[in-house]
C-alpha cells in the first residue's frame, strides 16, 4: 500500500486544494500533506514501484526508492513543512502557497524518478512552477522571473540534448548506475545541470532572481531546484569527474567572495548558495564513497541551515521593510529569537564544530584532501582542499558581516517586534536539528546513502578536522576586522549576467529587426518586379518608350508593332509550342 | 486487406450535404447553426468508425471514378477515395476539431453580430469537405482536385469582411494558393505520372526510384514546393499572416489546423507513399527538405517576435510550427516521421487554443494588440489560464502534447546523426519561451501603466525598471509586515504621476473598448463618471502632493464607479463571456494536455506507430 503513492501526489494535491480553500485550512492542508510525503519517505520500502511505458515507447520508472532518492525525499518534504508554516505565519497569500506547493511536489516527483526521461519531465515543470512562484510578488520580480525561465530554458534544453544523445548511444533512459554516456552527451548533461546547480559564469540568475520576491518564496526557492541539481549531477556522473570537483571549488569561492561584497542581504546569502553548493559539487565531483556521502550529507544540512538563514533574514524584512544591511543593524536586542537562531545557523553554514555543517562539510574537505595536482613545479599541491578552505574562510566572513551589521552593531531607529508565534516555531525547529546534526553525526549517517561506511570510517570529532576550523575562523575573524571598513564602501558589484544580459537583448533585437527588414524589403522588391511585369505586358509601348532608343523605334515607319491581332497571337503561340514539344521530345 | 465502403465517399460528402440545408435554412439562424454542428459530428463519427479497422491495418475504398481525358489513348485518370491509417489521422483531426470549432464559430459570429453568416457557415462546411476529401485521396489527381477545391472553399471566409484589407488578403491568398501551390502540384502530379505511369498513393515508389534521378528530384522538388505553399514553407509562407484578416474561427481552424495541415499532410504523402523514404534518401532531396524546414522553424520565430497584433504573432508561430513537422518528416528515420506525424494533432489542439483565446479576447474587450493586454488575466482569468498552457505546450514543456512531439524529433534527429536539426529545435524551444511568456505574465502578473513594453525588444533593456540597477541593494523599500504586490518605491512613483494614462483620455485598451456585457448607456454613464473623477483628482493633485496617491495606477473601483484604468476582475467562475466559445476553449486546452499524457492512448500516437509500421525505409 505504501508503494503505490508517491509522496509527490500528496503534495500536487495539496497545492490545487490550497488555491481553492480558506487561507488557514488550505494551508493546515499543505502542512498536511508535506508532513504525510515525510512519512511516506520514511516509511516506504526501497525498490522500483511504479514502472511504466511512457508514450507507448518509452521503458520509465515513475517511483524509484533508494538511498538517494529516499534522502531527497525526507529533506525536500520536511523542509516543505517548515516553509508552508513559515509562509502562513508571514501573511503569503494563498496563491503563492499554492505555486509553492507545486513547486514541491514536482522537485519531490524529479527525485523519486528512476529514469531520466521522468527526470527531465520533472525538471522542465520545476522551472515553470518556480517561475510562477517569482512573478506571483510582480513588481521587478516579474522581469527577473523572465529572465529565469529563459535561462532555464536554455538549461533544460541542454538536458534535453545530452539525453536524447544518451538515449542514441545507450538505448535506455533507465538509470543503470553508470551516468551519462561519455563524451558529447556528458558535456552536455554537465553544462546543462550546472546552470541548476549555479556553475561560475551560468549562476547569475540566482542572485538576479531569489531576493526578489516574498520572503516566503525565497525560502522555497532557495532549496528545491539547486538540489535537485546536484541529485541529478550525481545520477549522471555516479563515479565523479574532477573537472566537476574542481568547478566546486571555485563556485566555492567565487561565491563566498561576491557574496561579501553585497549589502542586500538576501543577495548575499543567494551567492552563499553557489558557495555551499560548489562543496557539494565538489563532493560529487570526486566520486569517493565519502566524498559522495559527504556531498549528500552537505546537501541535507544545507538544506536545513540555508532556509533558516532565509527564514531569519525575512523576519528581518518582514519587520522593518528593509533589504539592506545598510539600513538596519542593532536588532538582536529586539530580535532576541531572530538572532540566535540566525547565529546557529552562521556557525552551521560555516562549518564551526558543534554544529551540523562542520559533519557534512568535514567529509568532503577529507575527500578533497586526497586530490593533488603538480603545479608551477610543485609537487602535491592539493587545489581542490585549498579551494574548499578559502571557501570556508569567505564564508565565515560574509557571515560575520551579515551577523555584524544586521544584529550586533549600530541601531535601528523605531520598534520592531520579533519572529511571531508561526515563524518562531520554524526557526525553532530548524535551529534545534542543526546543533542535533551537529552534536551527535550518527544520527545524520544513518540517514545517508553508504551509511556503513560513513559510519564506521569517518570521525568527524578529530583534534586535526576540528583544529583546520577554528584556524578559518581566526583568519576570519582578523579579516573582518581589516575589511570591515573598505567593505562598507563597496557600492553595486556587477556580475556576469552585466556582460551577457546587453548582448543578448540588444544581439537579438539586431537579428530580430535585421530579419524582418530584409524580409520586408525582398518582400517590397517582389511586388514592384511583378508590378513592372504587369505594366510591361499590359501595355508594351510605353514601356519601350521608356527605353533610350525606344521612341525611335516606335517612331520609325518600318517598326514592327508590338500589338498582334487575334490570330497572329495563335499562331505565334502555336509555333512556340510546337518547338518546344519538339525540342523535349527529339532531346 | 482494403475493404470496400462508402464510409470515405460519405465522410466527404457529409458536410457537402450540410451546405445546401445550411443555405436552406438561413432563416432561421438556429437551425441553421445546428446543421453544421450535426454535420460535424455526423463526419466524425464517420472518421471514427474507422479508426479500429485501420489500427488493425485495413484501409477502406470507395468507389473510384475514373475517365480517359484523351480520346484514342489509353491514359486514365481516376478520382479515388480510400481512409487508410495516414488519412484518417488528418481527417479524424479535423472533423473533431470541427465539432468545437462549429460551437466557437457560433459564439463568435453572433458575440460580433457578423454579417453573412450564412455564407460563413456554408463555405466552412465546404472547406471541411474538401480537407477530408484530401485526407482520404488515393492518387495525386484526386489530392490536387481536393487542394484547388478547398482554396476555392476558404476564399470566401478569408475575404469575409469584404474591406480593402480583406480582398487584398484574399487575393493574395488565392494567388499563392491556387496558381502557386495547384499549379507547381498539378506539374509534379504530370511527371509522376510520365515516370510511373500512376499517380496511385504506394504504387510510385519503385518506378521512381529507377527513373531517371534528375527528373525524379524535379518532381520531388514540384510537388514538395507546390505542397509547402500550403504547408508555409519559406520564402512561399507570406500569404498566411496576411489571412490573419480572416474571423478568428478561420484563423482557427483553417488556418491553424486545416488548410495549413493539407499542405503538410500532402509533403507526408509525398514523402512516405509517393517516394518512400528509401528512394527519397538514394535521391538525396531529403536534406534540402529539413535544410528549408529549419531556415523556416528559426527564421520565423525570430519575425514572431517583433510582432505585436496577437493574431500575426501566432501566424508566424504557426509557420514556424508548421516545419517541426516537415523537418521531422524529412529526416526520414522512424522516430523523426513518428515525431512529425504526432505534431500534427499536437499542433493543432495547442495552436486551436491559442487562436480561439485571441479570437475570445477580440470579442470580449476588442483587444488585438499584446502591448494593450496587461492584466487582462483579471478580466478573463480561465481564457489566459488556457492560454498560458497552451504556450507552454509551444515551448515543450511536459504534460503538454508539444513536449511529446518534441522529444520525439529530439532523438529522431540523432538517430539518423543529423544533430544539427536537434539544434534548430531546442533553440526554436527557447525562441518560444520568449515570445509568448511575456503574453502570459504580462495578463497575469502585470497592469496597464505598470507593465513592460511589448513586444520586449522594442522596449528598453530591463523593461520598466531597466533604467533602475537590476541588483536591489540599496533599491525600493518593501512593504512592512510582508504582504507586497510588488509596490514601487517611492522613485517610481515619479514617473507614473505624469503618465497620461487617466481614464478619460483612453490610454488603455480597457478603456477605450469596454465589454460588450455592457449596455451603451452603461458605458456612456462609466465614462462620464471616469472622467469626472479623473478632473477631480487633477485638480487635488496640484494642491497636495502626496506620495501615496502616485502608487496606485489601479484605484479601488468603488471610490470611482468607473473604468480607471485595469480591467475588471472576474473570477474564475466562467462568467468572462460567453460559453459558446469558452466551452470549446477549455476542452481543446484539455485535448492538448491529454494529448500530451496519453498520446498512444488518445489513438493517435497508435495511429502513427501504424503508419510508421508501412513504410519503406
Amino acid at each position: 500500500m505504501l508503494d503505490v503513492v508517491p509522496p509527490a501526489a500528496l503534495v500536487l494535491v495539496a497545492a490545487l486544494l490550497v488555491a481553492v480553500l480558506p487561507r488557514k485550512v488550505g494551508h493546515g492542508a499543505g502542512a498536511l500533506a508535506t508532513a504525510g510525503a515525510l512519512a511516506l519517505s520514511w516509511l516506504v520500502p526501497a525498490g522500483a514501484h511504479l514502472q511504466v511505458t511512457l508514450f507507448g515507447a518509452f521503458d520509465a520508472v515513475l517511483y524509484n526508492v533508494d538511498s538517494f532518492s529516499r534522502l531527497m525525499g525526507l529533506i525536500f518534504s520536511f523542509i516543505g513543512l517548515v516553509a508552508v508554516v513559515y509562509s502562513y505565519a508571514s501573511d503569503a497569500e494563498r496563491t503563492q502557497t499554492a505555486y509553492a506547493l507545486s513547486y514541491v511536489g514536482t522537485s519531490l516527483a524529479a527525485v523519486f524518478a528512476g529514469d531520466w526521461l521522468t527526470l527531465v519531465f520533472f525538471w522542465e515543470l520545476m522551472a515553470v512552477t518556480s517561475t510562477l512562484l517569482v512573478w506571483h510578488y510582480g513588481g521587478r520580480a516579474v522581469r527577473a522571473g523572465f529572465r529565469y525561465a529563459v535561462l532555464h530554458g536554455i538549461g533544460g534544453s541542454l538536458v534535453l540534448a545530452a539525453l536524447v544523445w544518451h538515449y542514441a548511444e545507450a538505448g535506455t533512459f533507465l538509470f543503470t548506475g553508470e551516468g551519462i554516456a561519455a563524451g558529447v552527451p556528458a558535456v552536455l548533461a554537465a553544462i546543462g545541470i550546472g546552470v541548476n546547480v549555479g556553475f561560475v559564469g551560468l549562476h547569475a540568475w540566482l542572485p538576479d532572481t531569489y531576493p526578489r520576491p516574498h520572503i516566503a518564496a525565497s525560502v522555497f526557492l532557495c532549496v528545491y531546484t539547486t538540489k535537485t541539481g546536484v541529485y541529478a549531477m550525481y545520477r549522471a556522473f555516479p563515479d565523479g569527474h574532477m573537472a566537476i570537483a574542481y568547478m566546486g571549488g571555485a563556485m566555492a569561492v567565487f561565491g563566498a567572495t561576491m557574496a561579501l561584497l553585497q549589502s542586500d542581504m538576501r543577495r548575499l546569502l543567494s551567492y552563499h548558495i553557489q558557495s555551499q553548493v560548489g562543496y557539494m559539487i565538489a563532493g560529487v565531483g570526486l566520486g569517493t564513497k565519502l566524498a559522495t556521502a559527504g556531498a549528500f550529507a552537505h546537501v541535507f544540512n544545507h538544506i536545513l541551515y540555508k532556509s533558516l538563514l532565509f527564514m531569519t533574514v525575512g523576519v528581518v524584512i518582514y519587520r522593518t521593510g528593509e533589504e539592506s544591511l545598510k539600513k538596519v543593524g542593532g536588532l538582536a536586542r529586539d530580535m532576541p529569537i531572530t538572532a540566535v537562531t540566525f547565529g546557529i545557523a552562521a556557525l552551521s553554514i560555516g562549518g564551526f564544530p558543534l554544529f551540523n555543517g562542520f559533519v557534512s562539510k568535514g567529509m568532503v574537505v577529507k575527500a578533497a584532501h586526497k586530490e593533488y595536482v603538480t603545479l608551477l613545479g610543485f609537487d602535491h599541491v592539493y587545489v581542490l582542499w585549498y579551494l574548499l578552505l578559502i571557501g570556508g574562510v569567505g564564508t565565515f566572513l560574509s557571515f560575520i558581516k551579515l551577523g555584524y551589521h544586521a544584529f550586533l552593531h549600530g541601531s535601528y531607529d523605531g520598534k520592531v517586534l520579533d519572529a511571531n508565534r508561526g515563524q518562531s516555531v520554524g526557526l525553532v525547529s530548524v535551529a534545534a536539528l542543526c546543533v542535533l546534526f551537529g552534536i551527535r553525526p550518527p544520527a545524520l549517517y544513518e540517514l545517508l546513502p553508504y551509511s556503513d561506511y560513513a559510519i564506521e570510517n569517518y570521525h568527524a570529532y578529530t583534534a586535526f578536522h576540528v583544529g583546520e576550523v577554528l584556524v578559518l575562523v581566526a583568519i576570519a575573524l582578523v579579516g573582518f576586522a581589516v575589511l570591515k571598513g573598505p567593505l562598507k564602501k563597496v557600492g553595486r558589484v556587477p556580475d556576469i549576467d552585466a556582460i551577457y544580459n546587453p548582448i543578448a537583448f540588444y544581439g537579438t533585437r539586431g537579428l530580430v529587426v535585421g530579419v524582418t527588414e530584409l524580409y520586408a524589403a525582398v518582400d517590397r522588391a517582389a511586388v514592384r518586379f511583378v508590378g513592372i511585369v504587369t505594366d510591361v505586358a499590359a501595355d508594351p509601348e510605353s514601356a519601350v518608350a521608356a527605353t533610350p532608343l525606344g521612341d525611335r523605334a516606335l517612331n520609325d515607319e518600318y517598326a514592327h508593332p508590338l500589338r498582334a491581332g487575334f490570330g497572329t497571337s495563335i499562331l505565334l503561340v502555336t509555333l512556340v509550342a510546337t518547338l518546344v514539344l519538339l525540342a523535349v521530345l527529339l532531346g | 486487406m482494403v475493404e470496400q465502403s462508402l464510409r470515405p465517399l460519405a465522410a466527404v460528402l457529409v458536410s457537402a450535404v450540410a451546405i445546401a440545408l445550411i443555405v436552406a435554412s438561413y432563416r432561421h439562424p438556429n437551425v441553421r447553426d445546428s446543421w453544421s454542428v450535426a454535420a460535424a459530428v455526423a463526419k466524425f463519427g464517420i472518421v471514427a468508425s474507422m479508426v479500429p479497422g485501420v489500427l488493425g491495418g485495413e484501409s477502406y475504398r470507395a468507389p473510384a471514378l475514373a475517365f480517359a481525358p484523351i480520346p484514342g489513348s489509353d491514359v486514365t485518370l481516376t478520382l479515388a477515395l480510400e481512409a487508410d491509417a495516414l488519412g484518417v489521422l488528418f481527417a479524424l483531426l479535423a472533423s473533431l476539431l470541427w465539432i468545437f470549432t462549429s460551437f466557437y464559430a457560433v459564439g463568435y459570429m453572433r458575440g460580433l453580430d457578423e454579417h453573412a453568416q450564412t455564407r460563413f457557415f456554408a463555405s466552412f462546411a465546404a472547406s471541411l469537405s474538401a480537407a477530408v476529401g484530401i485526407a482520404f485521396a488515393a492518387n495525386l489527381v484526386t489530392i490536387f482536385l481536393f487542394y484547388e477545391l478547398l482554396s476555392v472553399a476558404t476564399y470566401p471566409l478569408v475575404a469575409h469582411d469584404e474591406d480593402g484589407e480583406a480582398r487584398a488578403a484574399g487575393r493574395k491568398y488565392l494567388t499563392y494558393t491556387f496558381f502557386g501551390g495547384g499549379v507547381l502540384v498539378l506539374a509534379g502530379t504530370v511527371l509522376v505520372f510520365v515516370l510511373a505511369d500512376t499517380t496511385t498513393f504506394g504504387a510510385t515508389a519503385q518506378a521512381l526510384g529507377n527513373a531517371d534521378p534528375t527528373l525524379a528530384k524535379a518532381a520531388f522538388a514540384l510537388l514538395a514546393a507546390g505542397f509547402g505553399v500550403k504547408a508555409g514553407l519559406m520564402p512561399l509562407h507570406s500569404w498566411l499572416p496576411d489571412a490573419m484578416v480572416a474571423p478568428t474561427p478561420v484563423s482557427g481552424l483553417l488556418h491553424a489546423v486545416a488548410v495549413v495541415k493539407s499542405g503538410v499532410f500532402g509533403i507526408a504523402r509525398l514523402v512516405l507513399e509517393v517516394y518512400s523514404p528509401a528512394v527519397v534518401a538514394d535521391l538525396g532531396v531529403g536534406i534540402y527538405l529539413a535544410a528549408v524546414a529549419a531556415f523556416t522553424l528559426l527564421v520565423s520565430s525570430l519575425i514572431a517576435l517583433r510582432q505585436d497584433h496577437l493574431k500575426r504573432r501566432l501566424a508566424y508561430s504557426t509557420v514556424s510550427q508548421l516545419s517541426y513537422i516537415v523537418l521531422g518528416l524529412a529526416l526520414l528515420g522512424p522516430t523523426a516521421i513518428k515525431g512529425g506525424l504526432l505534431h500534427i494533432p499536437a499542433h493543432a489542439f495547442m495552436k486551436l487554443t491559442l487562436f480561439f483565446c485571441a479570437g475570445f479576447i477580440h470579442v470580449e474587450t476588442h483587444t488585438d494588440y499584446i502591448s494593450e493586454m496587461d492584466g487582462i488575466g483579471k478580466r478573463m482569468p480561465l481564457t489566459m489560464a488556457a492560454f498560458a498552457v497552451a504556450a507552454a505546450g509551444m515551448a515543450g514543456i511536459p504534460l503538454v502534447a508539444g513536449f511529446v512531439s518534441k522529444w520525439f524529433l529530439l532523438i529522431g534527429a540523432v538517430e539518423v546523426e543529423q544533430t544539427i536539426f536537434a539544434l534548430a529545435l531546442l533553440v526554436s524551444g527557447v525562441l518560444n519561451i520568449a515570445y509568448f511568456w511575456p503574453i502570459v505574465y504580462g495578463a497575469f502578473f502585470e497592469s496597464p501603466g505598470e507593465a513592460d513594453s511589448k513586444p520586449l525588444l522594442e522596449g528598453p533593456i530591463g523593461g520598466r525598471f531597466g533604467a533602475a540597477a537590476a541588483g536591489t541593494s540599496g533599491g525600493p523599500a518593501v512593504a512592512t509586515d510582508g504582504v507586497g504586490n510588488g509596490a514601487d518605491g517611492s522613485d517610481e512613483s515619479a514617473s507614473t504621476s505624469d503618465d497620461s494614462g487617466s481614464p478619460s483620455t483612453g490610454t488603455y485598451a480597457v478603456d477605450r473598448n469596454p465589454s460588450d456585457h455592457l449596455s451603451p448607456e452603461e458605458q456612456e454613464r462609466r465614462r462620464r463618471e471616469a472622467a469626472e473623477a479623473a478632473e477631480a483628482e487633477a485638480t487635488a493633485e496640484d494642491e497636495s502632493h502626496d506620495d501615496t496617491d502616485h502608487h496606485d495606477v489601479v484605484h479601488d473601483d468603488h471610490g470611482h464607479g468607473g473604468t480607471t484604468g485595469d480591467w475588471e476582475a472576474i473570477g474564475w467562475t466562467g462568467k468572462e463571456g460567453s460559453w459558446l466559445m469558452l466551452g470549446p476553449i477549455l476542452a481543446v486546452a484539455a485535448g492538448a494536455v491529454v494529448l500530451g499524457v496519453v498520446p498512444y492512448q488518445a489513438v493517435f500516437l497508435h495511429l502513427i506507430e501504424e503508419i510508421v509500421a508501412g513504410v519503406a525505409f
